[in-house]
């Protein structure tokens, strides 16, 4: 192609000039792809790409017809003298070299024109003239095009610093051979210049293989405003509209825009900046694309930063504005075609927006990764464009960079432009690799960016838009926990063990039957909202009021686990409608085992609650230094979980294991301050010694006078303030003790409502109960029928029963609704007994003696069983009958932890060291020192004693010195100090405290946890995230992460919950938006050996799948065949599992090495079995001939079916074999050997 | 004998076990192979008496050969004498004892292409699926060619219930040949088959986008290569068997199933990890390695 040409072509003649013509593409991915589908279509032309090892698998090949392979070399695209010499030597008529690689070497086109290859894109004196920076500037100064100011060419650094110094501080070092953004250094002191310069020097040479550096000002605030220009062999040249390309990150373009929307952009700027690029353009004669990058500052002043000589990356939105194909036009003027674009037939039209989708992770500083993409569907409909190099399935490769796709959306306007984006990275799923399409979604909805008020420091300045989940749809996420309970069989989430197997029977759906109810037709007593007017109607009605457990402590009681917010959602309207004073749906370990088990968000389930029974009060049981965490909290921490208490819950119920009222302080300042709450301080009870009536009524005075001085009110107001809770945990005060207590305190308090908390385990409860309420007790606890087992409260329509029949009282329930709500409340229990029933079931009238809480009965008897010390549970009940009598205090949560631990311990310990004998002993001694007066015990005994306590933890003596709170009925005997402690004791003793242990807590720091649980989930947290945080840090996580994940939980019904899913079987679901989806498993595969199976399923008109490990990798099968030995070479046997279809050989046959002796089939695979050596066959083991018999012979891998032996000694006379070695004389002549 | 590198006719033939075969002969096959000569040529002798290929000089060695008793045996011939590379192949213009499995008989028309194709040992877990693999490679090259075909279970080739391809794969010394038979120039009619227990025949419309033997071999062993080289080198076998069921003919449906334990029927459902066929019979689930399968 001679560039002497004088004629203009039209273009019609360089497409039929094309047509069979090889065109190569030296480049890789998104270019190559681009530039070969436009070769294709012109005309003919024949597309060539070339293509590395790396690069064989890429998606892009598909589009070429020919690849020019250029070997292992991932670096090989720079080769440049190899590339043309194989083009040449395949008869390509021209080069396109993309970007990137050495699409702007100066080399390359002199090469090409070297072996009569035409270069596609600009001659090389004019690529140098204006690709070359220092070049650019000169003559951009000898044409009055306005430069940044900075030095003539590449400086040494004194000349830097003198310079730096003219044109002022803040400066760049750039390297004269970078270019997009690449090798550039900024530097904002003098004293910093020195460092700076050796630093860019040495990166550029490292780089680029030049380390020149030229300064530059550094103007801050500028917009990054370039303009793209086509230009023919004979003088005409076209500018297009220019092209926005200020947001950028470590000068990498990140997003283009054209026309630009800045309000500065004029058409005056316009029109000039077109001036100047064309200006330059034609002094150098320069011909093919190129595109000149400008600087424009706030006051709209430009400065020439550069000029590529190249096709760009952002080349795209400037093609759509347009209409036209930047490719073709720079190909067919390569071929000498006349330029068929100018200002009277090329019109712009519309507004384009381009991001680059990357292989990165921008919330990991963009850190580049690859792999496999397993999941890609594209957006597309009106206004899109997306020219990509990867697809589902391929393996994005790490030697290149991380350029996944270019996506644009274009309209009518920048508005239109912007909405088709924001809907097209919405559409946009990539899965498998992390990719910038959230980062992009976050600038294109940031509302500087949309008002066009940004800067080339827009991303630096704004890491806010770092701050996003990337996460799939919910659907899709919830898709894949039932996937893994389906493989599993059982959910491992619910840390109940593997409870159940994939193969084992199931329960089917829960499709609970919901009777219609009328909500509008009962009117709730309560008036709910107003403390006082509460407690007056609860005091004056002459009724007996009823709190409902079901949802939370006899659930929990009885089930260690407790129901999801989905069942609970399923009681809750009719729970609302049945009259109770109060509905108790959380606190205590509730709150935990929602983080722990269920995976949900407590107060947003607190929240739900009431907006699904919006009637009735809400109860909440907190501990008193704990609230709702796992240990003490200091006072601002309480308040803050107290004001998210205060916000869903209205009765608020707070105990102390050791009754100590001064621990409840802060927590009564909080709920006492609200309107609102009612607060509800509870003695815990117990039956034993010391525990008297009086005991419980000083306890009382205690909590009355606490509220006094806290609400600043006289001792008879105080009690018209509060609900008096009496917490008997164990269920273990007997009727007549109730009897006694709650008439005393309604004739020394009359105006105090009291509340009743009793749970069933020994038996006792109706009793019990019902003389309370006779006694005058105003609210009691209790539960719906079908929900009562024996660890929590008792039934209410039975205990009402026995209190209106039997003791003529009067209650205000609803009790029709009550049956409704058991009949519902019936479909759901079946699952939850079924799967979180404890081991240990049954009521225990021996509670009254060890006094174990209903709450921890199953748990900690199982907790024996499941470490082998069943056989000493007698052992250990035992012992907590007896030290209840020694360390006196209440059973309940964590006392009630402590005295099992102690229990434990103390007979495990003396276990191990003298078998079942000295458990035994153990007993004895405690029941002796129990059942002693101190002044009579021997001291023998007073020295066996001291073992009783030997083996307690730092839990125990923490109880012992006062830490957790003054023990009610004052300190134990010394000698418990001396069992506890050894030798220490008396430093122990002297350094007990009575004191509250909320005085000696630190202020929890606030900003330091939020920022702690930031840096965990990589997003702004929620106020509720945040107090699940500071409440139980390990759990919330967990359970923040398993949202993250899966979505939640709550929206897939119970049995898929618990079982999983059956193949073939039909899943609805809403996701939390209430949209509907469908799922059904099509199969799950048996483990691999890796122990993974795969569940293939459909979603929603979608094939999925899913690993799951389901198993330990498994070795392999024992066989009882013979198997061959591999050291053996006469020992022949199956190359593979398989059928063995012909065996060619019988015993006595002389085989030859390589001859064939089987053949063995497997898949239409069949295997030919070379003797290794030659020989005699002497033994086959299984034969076959399936030509003649239709029968296949099934072999394993290795099993011997061949075995040979060495050729015997022939006959010298006779020439036959002798078969045995031993053999002196032949068997056939007779011949001696 | 050694198959040079590009298209080549096994000009001398080999004795005993392939006939002569020119340029000429070659057109007189059928239109196909006469498309062939003309867009491959001009032809020329080499030392070695073969025809080369001037529009095809480079890439995966392909060697036609003149009726011959099996394109395999020809191969085989060939790989003895170390003379058949990698990825090359031998393809016969007829056969007079061409085999399927089991040595039983696969029969041939003009225009059909017959091939025997060396493959390389794919590494460890791959090994047991190369049956599988060649089907795949197969069947996504018919289907980039708009015919909709699909794989019955191992590796024959499917279209619209009839079957118009079948390999076999034969192992020998540490060698692999696939033998393919792809009915394009025309398909056995009905009773000349074997039995009801094997689908009835079927041909690939030649004029869709086969336009010649030759060509659609080269874009076959292309695809072949780069899809080997990419997948099976570092890849674990999982996806490639997940991406071929959904190509598996009956997957979910009800099948016969003709093997050594006799007939039964049974409901497909997929693949095993080493390529067996998954199947549910009386709600057991069972591998198969071996029998054929037809739609119930």
């Amino acid at each position: 192609m001679s560039e002497q040409q004088r004629r203009p072509k039209p273009f019609k003649e360089v497409l039929t000039e094309l047509s069979g013509k090889k065109i190569l593409v030296a480049n890789r991915g998104i270019p190559g792809r681009r530039i070969a589908r436009t070769i294709r279509e012109m005309g003919g032309a024949v597309a060539i790409m070339t293509a590395t090892d790396v690069d064989k698998t890429s998606p892009v090949l598909s589009g070429v017809q020919e690849l020019m392979l250029l070997g292992d070399n991932p670096r090989a695209y720079l080769d440049i003298d190899r590339i043309i010499s194989k083009a040449k030597a395949r008869g390509i008529v021209a080069i396109h070299p993309g970007w990137g690689f050495a699409a702007e070497d100066e080399s390359f086109p002199e090469k090409c024109k070297r072996e009569g290859i035409l270069f596609l894109g600009p001659e090389a004196e004019a690529m140098r003239l204006l690709g070359n920076k220092v070049e650019v500037r000169r003559l951009a100064k000898s044409l009055d095009v306005p430069v940044v100011p900075g030095s003539e060419g590449a400086v040494s650094i004194p000349e830097a610093r003198r310079i730096a110094e003219e044109i002022g501080y803040p400066i760049m070092l750039k390297a004269e051979g970078g270019g997009g953004g690449r090798g550039i250094y900024e530097v904002f002191r003098p004293d910093q210049l020195e460092d700076a310069f050796s630093k860019a020097s040495a990166m550029a040479q490292a780089s680029f293989g030049n380390p020149r550096l030229f300064v530059e000002r550094l103007l801050t605030s500028v917009r990054h405003i370039e303009i793209q220009v086509v230009a023919d062999r004979f003088g005409n040249a076209f500018a297009f509209d220019e092209r926005d390309c200020t947001v950028q990150r470590n000068h990498q373009k990140l997003v283009e825009i054209t026309p630009s929307p800045w309000a500065g952009m004029t058409p005056e700027l316009r029109e000039r900046l077109k001036e100047y690029a064309i200006r330059l353009v034609k002094a150098v004669n320069y011909f093919s694309l190129a595109t000149v990058e400008f600087l424009v500052d706030q006051s709209g002043t430009p400065y020439l930063i550069e000029v590529n000589t190249r096709l760009q990356v952002e080349h795209g939105i400037t093609e759509i504005r347009y209409g036209v194909d930047l490719v073709e036009e720079q190909i067919a003027v390569a071929f000498g075609a006349k330029l068929r674009l100018n200002k009277r037939d090329t019109k712009p039209l519309s507004h384009a927006i381009q991001v680059r989708i990357n292989c990165e992770d921008p919330q990991k500083n963009f850190a580049p990764n690859s792999g496999v993409i397993t999941r890609y569907v594209s957006p597309g409909g009106p206004g899109i464009r997306l020219d990509s190099c990867i697809t589902a399935g391929y393996e994005f490769p790490s030697q290149y960079d991380s350029a996944a796709s270019l996506l644009v959306a274009y309209g009518s306007s920048w508005k239109k432009a912007l909405r088709v984006m924001d809907r097209a990275l919405r559409e946009y799923h990539i899965g498998g690799v992390k990719t910038t399409i959230p980062f992009h979604r976050q600038i294109v909805h940031h509302q500087a960016f949309r008002d066009a008020e940004f800067d080339t420091n827009f991303v630096s300045r704004h890491p806010e838009l770092m701050d996003y989940v990337d996460r799939e749809h919910e659907a899709l996420r919830l898709s894949r926990l039932v996937a893994e309970i389906s493989a599993k069989g059982y959910n491992p989430y619910v840390q109940l063990g593997e409870y159940r197997g994939r193969c084992d029977k199931r329960m089917g759906r829960l499709d609970a039957v919901l009777p219609r109810i009328y909500p509008k037709a009962y009117k709730y007593p309560y008036p709910r909202g107003d403390r006082q007017a509460t407690l007056d109607y609860v005091r004056d009605a002459g009724i007996v009021h009823f709190t409902d457990t079901t949802t939370r402590d006899i659930t929990q009681s009885n089930s260690g686990n407790r129901f999801r917010w989905a069942e609970d959602k399923l009681v809750a309207p009719y729970l609302d409608n049945c009259g109770f004073f109060s509905l108790e749906n959380g606190g205590g370990a509730h709150f935990h085992v929602a983080m722990l088990a269920n995976m949900t968000y407590p107060f947003t389930e607190a929240a739900n609650w009431n907006e699904f029974a919006p009637k009735t009060l809400k109860q909440i049981l907190i501990r008193s230094t704990n609230v709702l965490g796992y240990k003490p909290q200091p006072s601002n921490l309480m308040r803050k979980t107290g004001e998210m208490i205060g916000e869903h819950y209205d009765v608020i119920r707070c105990f102390d294991f050791l009754n100590h009222v001064e621990n409840m302080r802060p927590f009564a300042e909080v709920a006492l301050a609200s309107r609102r709450n009612i607060f509800e301080p509870a003695i815990s009870l117990s039956w034993a010694k010391g525990f008297t009536v009086q005991h419980y009524l000083d306890v009382t005075e205690a909590i009355v006078t606490l509220v006094r001085q806290v609400a600043g009110v006289s001792a008879k107001k105080a009690q018209r303030l509060f609900i008096l809770g009496l917490k008997d945990m164990a269920g273990v005060c007997p009727p007549h003790f109730m009897r006694e207590l709650v008439g005393a305190l309604r004739r020394k308090y009359p105006d105090l409502v009291l509340h009743y908390h009793r749970h069933y385990t020994d038996g006792l409860f109706v009793p019990a109960v019902a003389e309370a309420a006779k006694a005058g007790a105003h609210i009691v606890d209790t539960a719906i029928g079908a929900s009562v087992r024996w660890y929590g409260q008792g039934e209410v329509l039975s205990t009402a029963a026995y209190m209106e029949q039997e003791l003529g009282l009067k209650t205000g329930l609803n009790k029709e609704m009550i049956r409704t709500c058991n009949f519902v409340l019936k479909q759901i229990m079946p699952y939850y007994d079924r799967y979180t029933a404890p081991y240990f079931q049954g009521v225990d009238y021996d509670v009254v003696d060890h006094g174990m809480p209903g709450g921890a009965t199953s748990s900690s008897q199982e907790g024996a069983m499941k470490q082998g010390y069943i056989h000493l549970l007698p052992y250990m009940l035992k012992f907590l009958a007896g030290t209840r009598q020694i360390v006196r205090y209440h059973d309940v949560t964590p006392g009630s932890q402590i005295t099992w631990n102690t229990a434990f311990l103390a007979v495990t310990g003396a276990y191990k060291r003298g078998g079942e004998r000295a458990v035994r002993d153990l007993l004895d001694v405690l029941d002796y020192v129990v059942s002693t007066p101190e002044r009579d015990m021997s001291d023998n005994m007073r020295r066996e004693r001291l073992s009783i306590y030997c083996d307690a933890n730092d839990a125990f003596r923490g109880l012992l010195l006062g830490q957790y709170g003054r023990l009610p009925l004052g300190w134990p005997p010394d000698w418990v100090y001396e069992s506890a402690f050894g030798r220490d004791y008396r430093k122990a003793l002297a350094s007990r405290t009575e004191g509250s242990p909320l005085g000696t807590l630190h202020e929890t720091d606030m900003d330091a946890e939020l920022e702690a649980l930031h840096g965990h989930i990589k997003r702004e947290p929620s106020d509720e995230e945040f107090v699940m945080y500071l409440n139980h840090p390990g759990d919330a996580l967990k359970t923040i992460q398993f949202q993250q994940k899966f979505g939640d939980p709550n929206n897939l019904p119970l049995d898929v919950w618990f079982e999983g899913l059956e193949p073939g079987t039909e899943l609805t679901f809403q996701d939390s938006r209430r949209k509907p989806h469908m799922m059904t498993i099509l199969d799950i595969s048996e483990p691999d050996e890796r122990g993974m199976s795969i569940v293939r399923y459909v979603l929603d008109a979608e094939t999925l799948s899913e690993q799951v490990k389901v198993a330990q990798a498994t070795g392999v099968a024992k066989s009882t065949v013979e198997m061959a030995n591999p050291d053996d070479p006469n020992q022949v046997g199956s190359p593979s599992n398989g059928d063995l279809w012909i065996m060619y050989v019988s015993p006595g046959d002389v085989v030859k090495a390589g001859e064939e002796l089987f053949n063995i089939s497997i898949m239409k695979q069949e295997k030919a079995v070379l003797a290794p050596v030659e020989g005699v066959v002497r033994r086959v083991v299984k034969s076959a001939n399936y030509k003649d018999d239709k029968k296949m012979v099934p072999v394993v891998e290795g099993e011997l079916l061949v075995e040979l032996g060495p050729i015997p000694r022939t006959c010298p006379t006779c020439r036959s074999h002798v078969i045995d070695e031993r053999f002196k004389f032949c068997t056939e002549c007779g011949q001696k050997l | 004998m050694r198959a040079p590198a590009g298209v080549s006719l096994l000009g001398p033939g080999l004795d005993g076990l392939a006939a002569p075969l020119s340029p000429d002969d070659l057109c007189a096959v059928h239109p196909l192979w006469a498309a062939d000569v003309g867009a491959y040529g001009p032809w020329a002798r080499d030392g070695q008496g073969l025809y080369r290929a001037a529009g095809a000089p480079d890439g995966p060695a392909l060697c036609v050969c003149g009726p011959c008793a099996s394109a395999l045996d020809v191969g085989w011939a060939l790989v003895r004498e170390q003379g058949l590379p990698e990825w090359g192949a031998v393809l016969a213009t007829a056969q007079s004892a061409g085999r399927g499995q089991l040595r039983r008989a696969w029969s041939s028309r003009p225009g059909d292409l017959l091939a025997a194709w060396r493959w390389p040992l794919p590494p460890g877990p791959w090994a047991p699926l190369l049956p599988l693999l060649a089907g795949a490679v197969v069947c996504e090259e018919l289907a980039a060619r708009g015919v909709p075909a699909r794989v019955k279970w191992p590796n024959d080739l499917l279209v619209a219930g009839r079957k118009v391809g079948g390999i076999l794969v034969e192992e020998r010394g540490g060698a692999v040949l696939a033998g393919l038979g792809l009915n394009i120039g025309g398909a056995p009619a009905d009773e000349e088959l074997r039995d009801p227990s094997v689908p009835r025949a079927g041909r690939l419309e030649a004029g869709t986008t086969i336009k010649s033997v030759i060509g659609l071999w080269r874009t076959l062993v292309n695809r072949a290569e780069n899809w080997y080289i990419s997948h099976v080198s570092g890849g674990s076998p999982a996806q490639f068997l997940e991406s071929l069921s959904l190509r598996l003919a009956w997957v979910g449906r009800e099948v016969r199933v003709c093997g050594a334990q006799g007939e039964f029927v049974a409901r497909l459902l997929g693949l095993a990890p080493d390529g067996g066929l998954v199947i549910e019979r009386d709600g057991r689930r069972l591998t198969l390695h071996s029998g054929s399968v037809l739609p119930s």
